[in-house]
């Protein structure tokens, strides 16, 4: 690392100018003069690379750079910096431990995108969104909580896809004529030519996938040759995954591009998004990289140029020509990490955009307080407009179990998927096409909106709605809708119990058993239909508190997504391993 | 007054607005006293029971119209019963009808006119609640008496008991709390996800089609959702309306006693 020409001080990359600053004499240096000085200095040559000794193997010609890369002893995660810094906080677990370093060479980036937030703007970005965060735990609103932000580059693979050949894509037109729908289906076909660039992707096992999604992209119109001095004053990450394990999410997202450019042109024929992955697909030669040394020698061969591949020729001459070419690049984040108890909580903001992921717990005390507070003029509200009778209030209980456990699904699915890192499937339009399933929700809609309009609210003001409704016996209704529930409740048991049996924290079974039992209990009472309203009363407060603990559930679920368990990392070359 | 505060306010006006709605006020006595109608066709008060009952209608009448049924038979359910027996005795006349219905166990309170707007369904309602259960005791002169002094309360102006009302709406409302606070918490912690535009406004590219042939393969016609929506929604409507029409003629006396229409406009309870 080489020094300032003037005093011989440290050099750091100065947001606000992008120079290089001296950190005592505050001279400023252009970057290119910088690397210059460091490139003339540099003792160590690429002959010397050991090819397995970096997380990611770098080939004999391409170019390499030594970084200091420092070990959590908790964790086991790691993390690059200046030679002179003591590096005394892990940013995967938040544990506040001096970090042991030692000297690692790794693939030399081929461009870098400095930062351009600063760490004021940083700080303010996610000052303003902590302020809304009234759930949030009191520490996360303490003075200098913000503070705690440290600079990352983090290594990305960029990908260039270029394409050329005969497209065929499917597209149709709706057109009302009468009482139909005219649907008209078309086959566009022609010449395609496409070229994307920097579509990107981190290329750090330890930067959750999660996370990173959420703060692209970066543009690549401030990419810039990389030069080791940029580094200066921030933390870095080696790339420890090689850019064919992207390739496939990544050539996703080009069709995703592709398509939407054919939306535009094709604008007045909605064109089936099935269609144009479909055959983008059939322009794909599977390709499998060998493991270990193999496939090392296989990137080198394939190294002397670029990736290309062929569709198979058919009778329709269907085919289109793709080729990627990739490249690293290091990119700018902002990261925050805060520990509490056996999760940590992760803030990363976008150092070229400022775009902004964070994550923040939800306090139950805090929840359960705001809830009581807001229950309060609700209460008022209730008493001037509703009469619930007994067996109304068990009705609309259920309905908000119902919505409780609608919300409890969705939250087991995205923990799920968070915790074994699963992709969603290819987004589909939600569009209502089956005339069942349109009915259906209007129905639905219709039949809670009557139901509490004819039987729950004061008189005179739906008067005629009452008396259409009065001569109904609504405990066959109530008894309907919670047997309906009760058997939806089961299913949907039985379902998750199977699906999602492999979380093992959250209590899934106690949940849907809560759900169900209150379903089935109610919907025998309506049968039965007791003169005493004390049986409902007890039905409808077992209800409520049978959701009291579902939501505790749904706060401890909320809490496990909007957190992380530290990673443990699996690395070797300690001290000790080489003796 | 600062910006933030401006809302809150509004919304607590709002709350007030809505809850003085809810509050009553003593009724004013009408010029003339109303008609006391007592028919144990039951059987079920022995005549000193029924002389209170009597003490009571005559406070009440005070307000206009009173009448006690009590019935072994009811073709039909108690509140179309109530509604129609209301209709030959008072016709659109101001009153109240208590009805115990033997046959379908069931006590019925059905008002109409000036007492109609000082004992709503809700209040109707409520009252049930508070004596249904002298009605299960088989204390049915205890049942009737109360039930016509909570009415009378309400028409000058006196609460009566809700504490049922009130633990139901607290039941429900500690209820929204807690779904209305989860939905906010989801919505204050919405992740950004990247649409395709700002995929496209960061890096380089595009796509272009040249040369394109477009080929009609197919047409189909299918029913507009929007239409079969409503076709449904008025047959489900006509049969509703058949139906009612056939238990009105089969009830017949209503009408035909001519004096005009008088709707459900009560509450009761099963005991």
């Amino acid at each position: 690392m080489v020094g300032c020409p003037g005093c011989g001080g440290k050099l750091i990359f100065n947001i606000e100018s992008q120079k290089m600053k001296c950190s005592y004499c505050s001279k400023e240096y252009l970057v290119a003069e910088v690397a210059k000085l460091a490139k003339n200095a540099e003792e160590h040559t690429a002959a010397d690379l050991d090819p397995f000794e970096a997380e990611l193997p770098a080939l004999p010609d391409e170019p390499t750079m030594e970084v200091m890369m420092y070990t959590c002893s908790q964790c086991g995660g790691e993390i690059s910096a200046d030679p002179d810094v003591a590096v005394t906080w892990c940013r995967y677990c938040g544990s506040p431990a001096v970090l042991q370093g030692r000297l690692r060479r790794i693939r030399k980036p081929d461009t870098i995108i400095p930062f351009k937030i600063t760490r004021e703007d940083c700080v303010n970005s996610y000052r303003k969104i902590a302020r809304k965060q009234i759930y949030a735990p009191s520490a996360f609103h303490k003075q200098g909580h913000a503070d705690g932000f440290r600079g990352f580059y983090m290594p990305f693979w960029c990908y260039d896809f270029q394409r050329t050949g005969v497209f065929r894509f499917m597209g149709e037109t709706v057109t009302p004529e009468g009482e139909d729908n005219v649907i008209r289906k078309y086959t566009l076909s022609g010449l395609l030519e496409s070229k994307f660039e920097n579509i990107s992707h981190d290329a750090s096992l330890s930067f959750d996938d999660s996370v990173s999604e959420h703060i692209v992209p970066f543009s690549s119109r401030d990419a810039v040759p990389f030069e080791e001095c940029y580094l200066n004053g921030f933390y870095g990450n080696a790339a420890d995954m090689n850019e064919y394990e992207y390739r496939t999410k990544m050539l996703a997202v080009e069709n995703n591009l592709i398509y939407a450019d054919a939306c535009t042109h094709f604008f007045n024929r909605e064109v089936s998004k099935e269609s144009v992955v479909s055959n983008l697909s059939s322009a794909i030669r599977k390709k499998e990289e060998p493991e270990g040394e193999a496939g090392w020698m296989q990137r080198m061969r394939e190294k002397a140029e670029p990736e290309l591949y062929h569709s198979a020729e058919d009778e329709d001459f269907n085919k289109q020509k793709l080729t990627v070419k990739s490249r690293m690049s290091m990119f700018p984040v902002w990261f925050l990490s805060y520990r509490w108890g056996d999760r940590v909580s992760y803030a990363t903001i976008n150092g070229q955009t400022g775009k902004t992921y964070t994550e923040f717990p939800a306090s139950p005390y805090k929840y359960l307080l705001f809830s009581i507070i807001c229950a309060i003029p609700l209460y008022f509200l209730f008493s001037a407009v509703l009469v619930p009778s007994p067996s109304f209030l068990v009705f609309l209980a259920l309905a908000g179990s119902f919505a409780i456990a609608r919300m409890y699904k969705r939250e087991v699915q995205e923990l799920y998927r968070k915790q074994f890192h699963i992709q969603l499937p290819p987004e589909k339009k939600r569009k209502w096409k089956s005339i069942l399933g349109t009915i259906g929700a209007i129905a639905l809609v219709l039949f809670f909106v009557i139901i509490i309009l004819s039987v729950g609210v004061h008189d005179n003001l739906f008067a005629g709605l009452q008396n259409l409704f009065a001569s109904i016996p609504m405990q066959y209704v109530y008894f309907a809708l919670a047997a309906a529930l009760g058997v939806q409740y089961v299913i949907r048991f039985v379902k998750m119990h199977n699906e999602y049996q492999a979380l093992k924290e959250i209590r899934l079974n106690l949940t849907n058993g809560m759900f169900v039992a209150t379903a089935l209990v109610s919907a025998v009472v309506f049968l039965i239909n007791p003169a005493s309203d004390m049986v409902f009363y007890m039905i409808s407060y077992a209800i409520l508190a049978t959701v009291g603990l579902s939501v505790i559930s749904l706060i401890h679920g909320y809490n496990l997504i909007s957190s992380n368990r530290p990673k443990q990392f699996e690395r070797s070359g300690g001290d000790y391993d080489n003796a | 007054m600062t910006m933030r505060k401006k809302p809150l306010f509004l919304i607590l006006i709002v709350f007030a607005a809505v809850a003085l709605a809810g509050c009553t006020f003593g009724a004013t006595k009408p010029a003339s006293k109303g008609k006391c109608y007592l028919n144990d066709g039951a059987n079920l008060m022995p005549s000193e029971d029924e002389a209170q009952v009597q003490e009571a209608m005559e406070k009440l009448s005070e307000y206009g119209n009173v009448a006690v049924v009590t019935t072994n038979s009811v073709a039909g359910t108690t509140a179309a019963y109530a509604s129609d027996k209301y209709g030959s005795l008072f016709g659109t006349e101001s009153g109240l009808l208590f009805v115990i219905d033997m046959d379908n166990r069931e006590i019925w309170i059905e008002t109409d006119g000036y007492i109609g707007r000082y004992l709503t369904r809700g209040k109707c309602r409520t009252i049930a609640d508070n004596v249904y259960v002298y009605a299960s005791a088989a204390n049915y002169a205890k049942c009737a008496i109360l039930t016509l002094e909570q009415a009378l309360d309400v028409m000058e102006g006196r609460q009566i008991p809700e504490t049922m009302a009130h633990m139901s709406n607290a039941v429900l409302a500690v209820l929204a709390g807690l779904l209305i606070n989860f939905v906010v918490l989801r919505m204050l912690n919405r992740k950004p996800e990247v649409s395709t535009t700002e995929l496209t406004t960061a890096n380089r590219g595009r796509a272009t089609f040249r040369s394109v042939d477009e080929s009609l393969s197919s047409v189909e016609r299918r029913k507009r959702p929007a239409i079969v929506i409503l076709q449904i929604l008025w047959a489900i409507l006509r049969a509703a309306g058949e139906s009612g029409g056939s238990s009105h003629s089969g009830g017949g006396g209503r009408s035909g006693g001519g004096g005009g229409h008088h709707g459900s406009h009560g509450g009761g309870h099963r005991f």
